[in-house]
């Protein structure tokens, strides 16, 4: 079979994607650990500083693969990104791209804080609630890569499921911690 | 009693302060003296349970020269006392690193060492490993649809041919797409000529218009001697910069496929999912528009 070279522009279309994809679901894995974390779920396998480290890891590597994402996206001349649509979401990039900057933008709010020299400075109600802020970043992750992926508008099924998984992999654990709130809350009513 | 609680009296003497907290250490560790310093204190107080920092506690007299308030310096006496404490308390906890008798590079005393290391990397590598093999499998993907137009062996000779039609394509394109949007998008015959051998008469063609969220699609196709020989853009997404650009770059490409192909079967152009799949579906309609005119099935 002869394959002929990919130009380079293919090669940074592929990259673009394939960060993008693992991005996704560091993000989601990080998003996993924190809730087993803060829902005591975490076993006696594993001490709970294993947890809180591997989560706090996971939180850092999403944001530097998202930033590998926009950088592959913006040097790839076929998709037209200027540098200032890497970070501010506008009409000309259309809003499958600007949710891609909005989630890009709540994850660095939320990495960022919980960075110790940071937290330590930080109320901890204010830094929980800044932190919760990573629930509707991976959900707007998941529909960026759903309204802006080629691989779903090409409508491969493949892809379609992986989004599917990624997302019930992310509600599980979420749906875990909001039933052990409203039990901690009933038991003390 | 010859304790104080620093909460009501003020700033605390930091010489006792040091004197509580080695009354606190485990009596094994603090019973043992530094090395050729003599044991000063006579008894050892257990260590207090937790939640009584700061409260008052009974303890032997310590010899001292006076409080030292914060800014003001200890008298010799003083800080004598408090490296003989130190040095106490650092041969009970092991060397310290950088200090005499510490191995080079050796971990600071009392550090922790850094959880789920392993696992850590273990991410790191599994994620590296992915994205090459992902970006490695969307290029095979589009490798293996490369390879089926080479073996048609049109496309070795097409770049030239190619890169003249789609530059002259794209400024036709970009001078009548006003013109071309505003009429009606419909599938009809523009003109028509003898009947060739394959059964498609020689002619331009227009598809139907396909619409996407960039904006509307439509080609025309040209047949000559039951050949696909140009295709010609009537409308394409050039409404902002950006689409305009990918237009520029994903349509030379899908209409060189499309003479190489002679069908609407081309692959999508990675970056213009969109504008490809609106072309095709208006390149389909073009030349099922140029089969029926010619009453070729």
């Amino acid at each position: 079979m002869s394959l002929t070279l990919a130009p380079m522009d293919n090669w940074l279309w592929y990259l673009s994607r394939s960060t993008g994809i693992v991005a996704a679901v560091l993000a989601v894995a990080a998003l996993v650990w924190g809730l087993f974390f803060s829902a005591r779920n975490t076993g006696t396998r594993m001490k709970p500083n294993w947890w809180l480290a591997l989560h706090n890891w996971l939180g850092g590597l999403t944001l530097v693969f998202i930033g590998i994402h926009m950088l592959v996206a913006f040097a790839n001349t076929r998709t037209g990104l200027r540098f200032v649509d890497l970070f501010v979401p506008s009409n000309t990039v259309g809003w499958a791209i600007g949710w891609g900057v909005v989630s890009f933008w709540m994850f660095v709010i939320v990495v960022l804080p919980s960075m110790a020299k940071i937290r330590r400075r930080l109320p901890r109600r204010a830094w929980h609630v800044v932190h919760l802020l990573a629930i509707p970043a991976t959900v707007l992750t998941v529909v960026h890569s759903y309204q802006a992926g080629s691989d779903s508008i090409s409508g491969s099924t493949n892809f379609m499921r992986f989004l599917a998984i990624l997302m019930g992999v992310a509600v599980y654990p979420v749906s875990i911690r909001l039933i052990g709130i409203a039990q901690r809350r009933r038991a003390l009513a | 009693m010859n304790a104080r609680n620093p909460r009501q009296q003020g700033p605390i003497d930091p010489l006792m302060r040091l004197q509580q907290l080695e009354d606190r250490r485990p009596a094994k560790a603090a019973a043992r003296p530094a090395q050729g310093q003599p044991q000063q204190r006579s008894q050892q107080l257990p260590p207090p349970k937790p939640g009584t920092v700061n409260r008052p506690v009974a303890r032997p007299t310590v010899p001292t020269t006076g409080t030292v308030t914060p800014g003001v310096k200890p008298s010799a006496q003083a800080a004598a006392r408090i490296a003989a404490l130190a040095a106490a308390r650092g041969a009970a906890n092991g060397p310290v690193k950088g200090g005499p008798g510490s191995r080079p590079g050796a971990k600071p005393a009392g550090k922790r060492a850094k959880p789920a290391k392993a696992a850590k990397m273990a991410s790191l590598a599994l994620s590296a490993v992915t994205t090459i093999g992902l970006a490695g499998m969307f290029s095979q993907q589009n490798g293996q649809t490369d390879a089926i137009v080479l073996t048609q062996g049109t496309l070795a000779t097409t770049p030239t041919t190619v890169a003249t039609t789609a530059d002259s394509t794209a400024t036709t394109a970009a001078a009548s797409n006003t013109a071309a949007t505003a009429a009606p998008v419909t599938a009809a015959p523009v003109t028509a000529a003898p009947v060739t051998a394959a059964g498609v008469k020689d002619g331009t063609y227009a598809g139907a218009g396909s619409s996407n969220r960039f904006g509307t699609v439509q080609v025309q196709v040209v047949y000559a001697g039951g050949q696909i020989t140009d295709v010609q853009m009537l409308s394409y997404p050039n409404g902002d910069s950006r689409s305009y650009r990918i237009s520029q770059i994903a349509l030379p490409q899908l209409i060189s496929e499309t003479i190489s192909a002679q069908s609407a079967s081309v692959r999508t152009v990675s970056g213009a999912t969109y504008t490809s799949k609106s072309y095709k579906k208006t390149l389909q309609s073009a030349i099922d528009a140029a089969k029926a005119a010619s009453g070729v099935a």
